[in-house]
């Protein structure tokens, strides 16, 4: 009697192990890709630029071309649609929240001394940079509930050779 | 018996992940780097298929790579259509450990895992 008590305890305990460990792993590969999709979007944002302040010399992101460059790679490869929610075939379930910051010639003296708001990281711009931030929401956990927001932070520097 | 199994599924588990998270990032570096030329050259397939192959441990033949081989260019306006596309798919062997044990066939046992994206040139048109 006892010996079946602890099996069952214990096959409780290690269904628990087993599904939060998917859950995780699961988590891990997921923020990777946001990770490496912020990336790629200040990437496609900072390849945009006014031409006529270029031809001045001045390097200005065409910020309308460079937003939707950004939203567009987001919105694919993370499986939004065009109000950022996630389709059924998402990993995310909560709507997606981006900010988009523009730092160039004609708004910033290079070098400049960057503070992402969340106090996470500060970076040194020599050089135009277009910073993307993702607030994915909370992850799809089976057992547990309070799960902090995923965020992730892409930068993208334009630099001239 | 039963007890068995969970121990070896966390192992099994975590095999997987660890798989599925090396070809992720090798995938991920020669996204970005077809991105210098603006598509994915011969070379840069082989190159992938191998370098998955022999980190993967499995045989190159079990591996798919479906890639943009047009050179796609930037331009002053977005176009969605030139993006460069990849999409690369890995077999996974073994999901369930002790899946005979369960009733489980060894052919279902099995499943494809599927990288998608879609990465910007950076190649200006000549």
């Amino acid at each position: 009697m006892k010996i079946l008590l602890w099996t069952f305890a214990i096959v409780l305990i290690m269904t628990f192990v087993v599904v939060y460990q998917d859950d995780y792993n699961q988590l891990y590969r997921e923020n990777i890709n946001l990770k490496f999709y912020s990336q790629e979007a200040a990437a496609a944002a900072a390849q945009y630029f006014v031409v006529e302040e270029y031809s001045e010399g001045r390097m200005v992101f065409n910020r309308e071309e460079a937003v939707r460059a950004a939203e567009y790679v987001l919105q694919q490869n993370l499986k939004l649609n065009e109000d950022f929610v996630p389709l059924h075939n998402s990993y995310w379930k909560e709507a997606v929240h981006y900010d988009i910051e523009f730092f160039d010639e004609g708004n910033t003296f290079f070098p400049y001394l960057y503070e992402h708001p969340s106090e996470y990281f500060i970076l040194l711009m020599t050089a135009p940079t277009v910073v993307v931030t993702v607030d994915a929401g909370r992850p799809a956990f089976r057992l547990f509930e309070d799960i902090p927001r995923m965020l992730r932070v892409g930068a993208h520097t334009w630099q001239q050779r | 018996m039963l007890l068995l199994f969970f121990p070896v599924q966390i192992a099994l588990s975590q095999i997987n992940h660890h798989q599925f998270v090396t070809a992720q990032e090798i995938t991920h570096n020669h996204a970005q780097r077809a991105r210098q030329y603006g598509y994915f050259r011969p070379e840069d397939i082989s190159g992938l298929r191998s370098e998955l192959a022999r980190r993967l441990n499995m045989s190159a033949n079990d591996i798919q790579i479906n890639a943009t081989t047009v050179p796609k260019y930037r331009f002053d306006r977005f176009t969605p259509g030139e993006l460069i596309d990849y999409e690369v798919v890995i077999p996974v062997r073994r999901i369930l450990a002790m899946n005979r044990f369960l009733g489980i066939p060894d052919e279902e046992n099995q499943m494809l895992r599927v990288i998608k994206g879609q990465v910007h040139s950076e190649v200006l048109l000549p």
